[in-house]
């Protein structure tokens, strides 16, 4: 070590510039500080793994998808809307995911998950045989623009089968998260995983934009404005090139599968028996005799079915604080997502934004800052119980409510965008809470199916709310449907304040205690 | 007496020389406290780059090991 120590420059700089921050949260991202010795090994296949995962997130990305769909085949608007909210109806499969992970192991799943992923992306290679398809059945116009085309209902069906592997994969991983890594430093852990998503997700959707353009454009402000044409490349700069790009993001995602190679869950075989014990003793639904005589796939089909939800209700009913925290949750999602299309329509019809602003304020400018503050946020939740970690996420997401509600009323945009990157700040919470929070109520055997009852939740609120916020902005409140969605999230304020009282004794604790030990 | 306050003495004295020279006085400068600081910081700093050159098996233990046996 001494040796690389004196070579490397980047540890010459004095303790007190404030590169030194910089410099360490950059190199945070690349190696094994603040991880556990037990765990290290299997970090590192999945930290290798991370960084290429975030190009599948970037070509699948809901809206960007429904863009495609809408410009290059032409789809109508019923098709785009289901692009779009595919994300969602995917949350919606995840019940079952998690019944399934509860009693098998997870290596089943998750290499041949991503394997089948990377499948459905090569797949979009052969979108010309659907064009093909179109001309010799024809197409059927829409009523509002748009033609209904075998090519359109394929892309749809890809992107939606794409997005219900992913989600299943997302659940395997977070069960293999909760087996292996400890309570005291997982969201730390967790917070370089989903930095490295975004970060390639946003570069493979940067690549994927201006590829489909032709050119690469940069430009920051008057002073750099630099323009590289693509147009030497195979396919660039016309509405097809996703065909090619969508496989390539599949190869990427194939050789993340291939750093998953000997992936361990830290005594899954304990936890799986214990969940099969306690499946017998409980009053559960499972096989009974008169189930015998039904032919083998109707038996599974039952058992995939009937068996998740039956557990889904049967664990609702029985585990109050869970009942709870979702309830509260389910106010506060859906004040979350009620303001999402308003938004768009707000941006585009109030303050007449161009594509590029639009792009940088919806995305691009949260999620740069959900990257600054996702290690902070991470180890708050390490540290804090979840429910106190919840109020403070809270806060931020009413805070950039009010803020966003005050740029409407002022028409001033640079406000709009402080409470879009306050948002952004909530966001980057959120994911702790949203992916992590269950284990606060869960114990290691019934894990995934919590993570199922939560995903299928987000789903059902996913699938309802942006239209209902739609309609809500349209008919009925016009802008101040932000102040709706700032008193649902002020409600479920309350709701986890008043949990805090009377649930948070019984909960799990994250253990961590005051940030004392170095490693 | 005179020998307990004699004992006293030697006691005080001794424990006196063996404070002031443990480095655990209180009575460290501004300066020795800013180097200790520096010095902290630096060690962090040390550990991190460590961190990352094992997770990319620049110089990992076990890979040294297994050279060391391999030739």
């Amino acid at each position: 070590m001494p040796g690389l120590v004196r070579v490397c420059s980047i540890t010459r700089q004095g303790p007190h510039s404030s590169m030194r921050h910089v410099r360490d949260g950059f190199l945070w991202l690349f190696g094994y500080r603040e991880v556990p010795f037990a765990v290290r090994g299997l970090f590192r296949k999945e930290l290798l793994h991370m960084m290429l995962w975030g190009a599948v997130w970037g070509a699948l990305n809901g809206r960007y998808c429904g863009f495609i769909a809408a410009k290059s085949l032409h789809a109508p608007d019923e098709l785009v809307g289901l692009v779009v909210s595919s994300i969602a109806i995917a949350n919606l499969f995840a019940v079952w995911w998690g019944s399934l992970l509860a009693r098998h192991p997870t290596r089943r799943f998750l290499v041949p998950g991503i394997v089948v992923l990377s499948v459905i992306m090569f797949s979009f290679a052969a979108s010309p045989f659907f064009r093909a398809a179109d001309n010799w059945l024809g197409v059927i116009p829409a009523t509002e623009g748009g033609t209904w085309s075998v090519s359109a209902v394929a892309f749809a069906l890809q992107v939606m089968l794409g997005w219900i592997l992913v989600q299943a994969i997302n659940t395997v991983r977070t069960r293999l998260w909760r087996l292996n890594y400890p309570a005291s430093h997982r969201a730390r852990i967790m917070a370089r995983f989903a930095i490295w998503q975004v970060l390639v997700a946003v570069l493979a959707a940067a690549v994927i934009g201006s590829y489909l353009d032709g050119d690469l454009r940069l430009k920051l402000g008057r002073w750099i404005d630099w323009q590289w044409s693509l147009r030497r490349l195979p396919q660039a700069g016309s509405a097809d090139a996703y065909q090619l790009l969508f496989p390539v993001a599949g190869l990427l995602t194939l050789l993340s599968a291939w750093f998953y190679r000997g992936m361990a869950a830290r005594r899954e075989r304990q936890a799986l028996e214990e969940a099969h014990a306690r499946r017998r003793e409980s009053s559960m639904p499972h096989y009974t005799e008169a189930s015998y005589n039904l032919p083998g796939w109707v038996q599974t089909l039952r058992a995939g079915v009937f068996l998740g939800l039956g557990e889904a209700r049967q664990l609702l009913r029985t585990d109050g604080a869970f009942r709870r925290y979702m309830t509260w949750q389910m106010i506060a999602g859906a004040g979350t997502m009620l303001i999402e299309v308003p938004l768009i329509l707000i941006l585009k019809e109030r303050f007449n934004v161009n594509y590029a602003a639009g792009a940088a304020l919806l995305t691009i400018l949260p999620q740069v800052v959900m990257i600054a503050i996702t290690p902070l946020w991470a180890r708050l939740f390490d540290h804090w119980p979840l429910l106190r970690f919840r109020l403070a996420h809270m806060g931020a997401w009413i805070c950039s409510r009010l803020v966003l509600g005050v740029g409407f009323w002022m028409g001033s945009l640079t406000l709009v965008g402080i409470g879009l990157g306050l948002g952004g700040l909530a966001l980057a919470g959120g994911r702790f809470s949203w992916q992590l929070g269950h284990m606060a109520f869960s114990k290691s055997h019934n894990d995934a199916t919590y993570m199922g009852i939560h995903q299928a939740l987000t789903g059902v609120r996913g699938l309802a709310t942006p239209f209902i916020g739609a309609y809500l902005y349209r008919y009925l409140l016009g802008w101040h449907v932000v102040w709706l969605s700032a008193l649902m999230q002020a409600i479920s304020l309350y709701g986890f304040a008043r949990m805090r009282k009377y649930d948070e004794p019984r909960m799990n604790s994250n253990a961590a205690g005051p940030p004392s030990s170095p490693r | 007496m005179k020998r307990r306050l004699i004992t006293a003495l030697l006691f005080m004295v001794t424990a006196f020389i063996l404070v002031s020279q443990s480095g655990c006085t209180p009575t460290r400068s501004a300066a020795d406290n800013q180097r200790l600081v520096n010095r902290l910081l630096e060690r962090e700093a040390l550990m991190l780059v460590e961190d990352v050159a094992h997770f990319w098996m620049l110089d990992h233990p076990t890979r040294l090991s297994t050279w060391h046996y391999k030739q």
